[in-house]
C-alpha cells in the first residue's frame, strides 16, 4: 500500500510556540507590503477603460504607447500579453479623477487605428468601467468576504462550540492576510475573479479545519469527554487525519496549477491566489486553528484560578465541550 | 448480490443517462458565457432625474396653451429655479379662478400656491418617485424593443442594484458593439420648436443664423441669451470634413415633443435622398396643428435630442398646417436613417442613460480562452486521475468513475437549468474535482484506518462510509456558505463560477458517498469473506 505518511507521530503541538511565532512574522511582513507596497488596482476599481488587440505581426509596444501619448491618453498602461507569438498587447487607460467617458475604449482602438491602419490588429476585447463602480465594489468584495467568514463562525459554532469557531475564523484571517501579502509582493492585479478566488479559499481552507475538528470531537467523545493532556489529543487526531489533509491539499493544488501554467492570462491572477492559497491555508489549519484551542483552554484556567476556583480546576478537555455531532 | 442493488444501479444509470442526454451535444446543450462566446456587456444607469425634467417640461408646455386657448395673458411660464415644478408670472388676479382650473386639469395633484399675479406649481414627492420608477420601467421597455430590432439573439435586459435604476443588458455574439451602444443609448426626442427671431427681423422666411458661432447669434439677440429662447447648433459637415456651426434661436418651450410616434420609416425623396417619414398620433397631431397654425410663413426647427446634446436638423418654413404626417430629410445614408427611425419607432428613452461598465470580448479571444481553460482543465483531471489510481490502485478507479460521473452530472444539471459556461466557471468546475475528490480521500483513509487496526474488509468499508460522513458534510456546507456570499457577491462570470461550484459539490455528496459505496457492493459482490481490499 504506497502511504504519504506510515504511521506518524509528529508533534505538532509541542513546537506550536515557534509556529505561532512564524505565523505572526509572516502576518506582520504581509501587512508590511500591503502597506508599503499596496495592491494594484485592477480596471474594476479604478474605473477607466482597457482593450487588448492582436497584431498581424510582432507589435511594436512602445509606438503604441508614443500614439497613445501624442493623442492624449495620459497615464496609460502598455503590455504585451499571453505568449509572444500571440502578437498581443493590452492596453489600459485610466479615467481622469471623478470624470465619466463611455466611448473612451473605442477611442482608444480609433486612435491606434488612425495612426496605423485599420487592419494592423484586430480588437480581442474592450472594456469601460465608469468611476461610481469602484467604491461599490469594493465595499461589495469586503461585505462578501467577511460575510462569508461570519458564516463559518457561526455553521461551525452550530456544530462545535463559539471557541472552535473563533479558532476557524483566526486561521481563515491569516490564510487571506498572507495571501494577500504575496498577491502584493509579486505584483498581480485585484479583478473581480481574484476577489472571487479569495472568496473560494475562504469555503477552501476552512475544511481542513474542519476535518480535523471532527476528528478532534471524535477522539473527545471515545475518552468519555475527558483527557489528561488536551495538546496530546490534538496531536493524535491530527497525525490521524495527516494522510488525508496533504493529500487532497496536494490533489486541489495540482489542479490550480495547471490552471495557473496553462489556463491563459485570463486564469492566472485568480489560480496564483488558489495555488498560494492553498498552501497557506493548509498550514494554518494545522498550526493555527488546532492552537487556538489549547490557547483559549489555557485562558479559560487562568481565568479560574485567578477568581480563586479550586485547582481541581486544572486545564482538562472536559471544559473543551464539543457540542453535539 | 446484496440487496437493493439493482435499484441503486438502475438510479446512477438512470442519472449518467438523463445528463448526457441533457448535455450532448454540448455545443448546442450548454450556453456559454460572453467570455467564451464573445459579445458586450453593458451597465446603463438610467438618470431618472431627467424624466422628472421632461415632465415638467410638458407640463410648461401645456399650461402655456391652455393659457392660450382660454385667452388668459400671462408674462412668461419658466420651470422653477429648484427643478421640481414651474412657475407662471404676470396673469391676470381678475382670472383667478380660471388659471386654479387650469392647474387642476393639467397637473393634478401638483402642489399649486399663488402669490399675486404669479404662480408655483410644485410636484410632490410621491409622485416624482412615481415618475421615477415609470421611466425605468418605459426604458427597459424601450431597450427590449431596440435590441430586439438590432437582431441580437438571447439578449438579456435586466433591472439591477438597489435602487432600481440600473440597467443590465447583455448581447451576445454582437460584431459592432459601438452601434449598439449608440442604438442602446440615444434618446432620439425629437422636437419642434418655433425659431426664436431676433428683434428687428422682417424676412420670416428667409432668416438663418450668421455663421460665426455662437456669439454672432447672442449679440444679434442684444447680447444675451433670453431665458425662454435656448441656442441649437446645426452642423454642416462639407465634403473636405469642415465643419461648419449654425446656431438657432429657438423657443425653449418646444410645440410638440414627438414622442407619441405611430410610425417612422426609412423613405426616399424625389430626388432619391433617404429621409424619414413619420406619422404622429392623432393627439400629438392635433397638437402639431396648433403649433404650425400659429407659425404659418415661418421657420419651426426640428430639433433631435440625444445622449450627445440636441443638433438642429432642419427648419423648414411651415407652408401649410400640418398635422400627423410628415418627413425628416437630413444628410442621411441608409444605416443612420434607419437607426434613426428605429430609435423615433421604438419610442424615445424618457430619460438619460449612461453606461458604467462596458465588457466586449470579441469572438476570437473566447475561442482561445476555451481552448486554454478547458485544456487545463483537462489536464488537470488527468493528473488528479492518475495521482488516485497510483495511491489507492483499484480503489482509485472508483474514485475515478465517481469523478467523471461528477462532471457528466454537472453538465447536465448545466444544460437543464440553462446557466452559463463561463471562463470562470470552467475553473470551478476543475476545482469541484479538485474539491469532490476530497470526499473519496476522506473515506478511503478511513477505511485504511479501520483495515490497518484489524477490521474485516466489509466492516472497515462500513465504518469507513459511515465515520467520513459527517465531516464530508460539514466540509460541503462550508464550501456553500462561501460559494453563496460569491453569488451575491458577483455578476456575471463570477456568478457562473459560483453557480458550477455549488453544483459540483451537491453532486459530489452523491457521487462520493452515494455512488462509490454502490461500486465497492457491485465488486464485491456477496462473498461471504472478502480478504483484502485494494486500496
Amino acid at each position: 500500500m504506497l502511504q504519504l505518511f506510515h504511521d506518524p507521530k509528529i508533534d505538532f503541538m509541542g513546537r506550536r510556540r515557534m509556529w505561532v511565532g512564524v505565523s505572526l512574522t509572516l502576518v506582520a511582513l504581509s501587512i508590511a507590503i500591503l502597506v508599503t507596497k499596496g495592491i494594484k488596482e485592477g480596471i474594476e476599481f479604478e474605473g477607466g477603460a482597457e482593450v487588448q488587440i492582436q497584431y498581424k505581426s510582432r507589435p511594436d509596444v512602445a509606438a503604441v504607447r508614443e500614439i497613445l501619448g501624442k493623442s492624449g491618453f495620459n497615464g496609460s498602461l502598455v503590455t504585451t500579453i499571453g505568449k509572444p507569438e500571440d502578437n498581443e498587447i493590452y492596453v489600459r487607460v485610466p479615467l481622469e479623477r471623478g470624470a465619466k467617458d463611455e466611448d473612451l475604449a473605442p477611442r482608444v482602438v480609433a486612435a491606434l487605428k488612425q495612426a496605423q491602419g485599420a487592419d494592423a490588429f484586430e480588437t480581442r476585447s474592450q472594456s469601460y468601467i465608469g468611476p461610481a463602480v469602484g467604491s461599490e465594489l469594493v465595499k461589495k468584495a469586503l461585505g462578501a468576504i467577511l460575510g462569508s467568514m461570519a458564516g463559518m463562525l457561526v455553521y461551525i459554532w452550530i456544530r462545535f462550540e463559539f471557541q472552535w469557531g473563533l479558532a476557524a475564523v483566526i486561521a481563515l484571517v491569516h490564510d487571506t492576510i498572507i495571501t494577500l501579502g504575496l498577491f502584493s509582493l509579486f505584483g498581480y492585479e485585484m479583478s473581480l475573479p481574484v476577489v472571487a478566488a479569495f472568496l473560494t479559499l475562504v469555503g477552501y481552507s476552512v475544511n481542513d479545519t474542519v476535518v480535523i475538528f471532527d476528528r478532534i470531537r471524535e477522539n473527545l467523545k471515545a475518552r468519555g469527554g475527558t483527557v489528561s493532556s488536551l495538546p496530546d489529543l490534538i496531536n493524535i487526531s491530527m497525525n490521524q487525519t495527516l494522510s488525508r489533509t496533504v493529500l487532497t491539499s496536494l490533489l486541489t493544488w495540482i489542479v490550480c496549477a495547471f490552471l495557473f501554467a496553462l489556463g491563459g492570462p485570463a486564469l492566472r491572477d485568480f489560480s496564483f491566489v488558489m495555488v498560494v492559497g492553498i498552501i497557506v491555508g493548509t498550514y494554518s489549519s494545522i498550526y493555527i486553528a488546532a492552537p487556538f484551542l489549547v490557547v483559549w483552554q489555557e485562558w479559560l484556567a487562568e481565568r479560574a484560578k485567578k477568581k480563586g476556583a479550586p485547582a481541581s480546576a486544572r486545564p482538562t478537555a472536559k471544559k473543551l465541550r464539543a457540542g453535539k455531532a | 448480490m446484496p440487496r437493493n442493488i439493482t435499484w441503486k444501479l438502475a438510479l446512477i444509470v438512470g442519472a449518467v443517462g438523463i445528463s448526457v442526454w441533457l448535455f450532448y451535444p454540448p455545443k448546442d446543450k450548454i450556453s456559454l458565457g460572453l467570455d467564451l462566446q464573445g459579445g458586450s456587456h453593458l451597465l446603463l444607469q438610467v438618470e431618472t432625474s431627467a424624466a422628472v425634467k421632461s415632465e415638467i417640461d410638458l407640463a410648461i408646455n401645456r399650461i402655456g396653451q391652455f393659457l392660450k386657448e382660454k385667452n388668459i395673458p400671462y408674462a412668461s411660464i419658466n420651470a422653477a429655479a429648484d427643478g421640481a415644478g414651474a412657475v407662471v408670472a404676470g396673469t391676470d388676479p381678475g382670472r383667478a379662478a380660471d388659471v386654479r382650473e387650469i392647474f387642476n386639469t393639467i397637473v393634478p395633484g401638483w402642489s399649486v400656491s399663488p402669490s399675486g399675479a404669479d404662480w408655483s406649481v410644485h410636484i410632490p414627492e410621491a409622485l416624482r418617485k412615481q415618475i421615477e420608477a415609470t421611466s425605468v420601467d418605459t426604458t427597459l421597455t424601450v431597450l427590449r424593443q431596440r435590441i430586439d430590432e438590432l437582431g441580437v439573439k438571447e439578449r438579456v435586459i435586466q433591472r439591477q442594484g438597489t435602487a432600481g435604476d440600473r440597467i443590465v443588458v447583455e448581447l451576445p455574439g454582437i460584431e459592432d458593439p459601438d452601434r449598439a451602444k449608440g442604438v442602446l443609448q440615444d434618446q432620439a426626442v425629437l422636437e419642434w420648436k418655433a425659431v426664436a427671431y431676433p428683434p428687428g427681423t422682417t424676412d420670416f422666411e428667409g432668416w438663418r443664423p450668421p455663421p460665426g458661432g455662437k456669439d454672432a447669434v447672442v449679440q444679434m439677440l442684444g447680447g444675451s441669451v433670453p431665458p425662454n429662447v435656448e441656442l441649437v447648433p446645426e452642423i454642416y459637415v462639407d465634403a473636405g470634413g469642415n465643419r461648419t456651426e449654425y446656431w438657432w434661436p429657438l423657443q425653449a418651450v418646444a410645440a410638440i415633443v414627438g414622442n407619441d410616434l405611430r410610425s417612422a420609416r426609412r423613405g426616399a425623396d424625389q430626388m432619391q435622398r433617404n429621409v424619414v417619414d413619420f406619422v404622429l398620433s392623432p393627439e400629438a397631431g392635433k397638437r402639431f396643428q396648433a403649433a404650425t397654425r400659429e407659425n404659418l410663413r415661418k421657420k419651426m426647427a426640428i430639433v433631435l435630442g440625444s445622449s450627445k446634446g440636441k443638433v438642429v436638423i432642419s427648419a423648414p418654413v411651415i407652408n401649410d398646417v400640418i398635422t400627423d404626417r410628415g418627413q425628416i430629410s437630413g444628410r442621411f445614408d441608409v444605416k443612420s436613417a434607419e437607426d434613426l427611425a428605429l430609435k423615433l419607432r421604438s419610442g424615445a428613452i424618457p430619460t438619460a442613460v449612461t453606461i458604467i461598465e462596458e465588457r466586449t470580448v470579441g469572438p476570437s479571444l473566447g475561442a482561445d480562452s476555451i481552448r486554454a481553460g478547458v485544456m487545463a482543465s483537462l489536464i488537470g483531471f488527468v493528473g488528479v486521475a492518475v495521482f488516485m489510481l497510483v495511491y489507492y490502485r483499484l480503489s482509485g478507479v472508483n474514485a475515478v468513475i465517481a469523478l467523471l460521473m461528477n462532471v457528466v452530472l454537472v453538465l447536465g444539471a448545466m444544460a437543464y437549468f440553462g446557466s452559463t459556461l463561463t471562463l470562470p466557471g470552467i475553473a470551478g468546475l476543475i476545482l469541484t474535482v479538485g474539491m469532490a475528490v476530497d470526499s473519496n480521500v476522506l473515506i478511503f483513509e478511513r477505511i485504511r484506518e479501520e483495515l490497518r487496526i484489524g477490521k474485516a474488509v466489509r466492516t472497515a468499508i462500513d465504518q469507513g462510509f459511515s465515520r467520513a460522513f459527517g465531516t464530508i458534510v460539514d466540509t460541503h456546507v462550508t464550501t456553500i456558505v462561501s460559494a453563496f456570499f460569491l453569488f451575491t457577491y458577483g455578476t456575471g462570470p463570477v456568478r457562473g463560477f459560483a453557480v458550477t461550484l455549488v453544483i459540483g459539490l451537491l453532486f459530489s455528496m452523491f457521487t462520493a458517498v452515494f455512488v462509490s459505496r454502490v461500486i465497492y457492493d457491485l465488486v464485491l459482490g456477496d462473498r461471504r469473506n472478502v480478504e483484502s481490499l485494494s486500496i
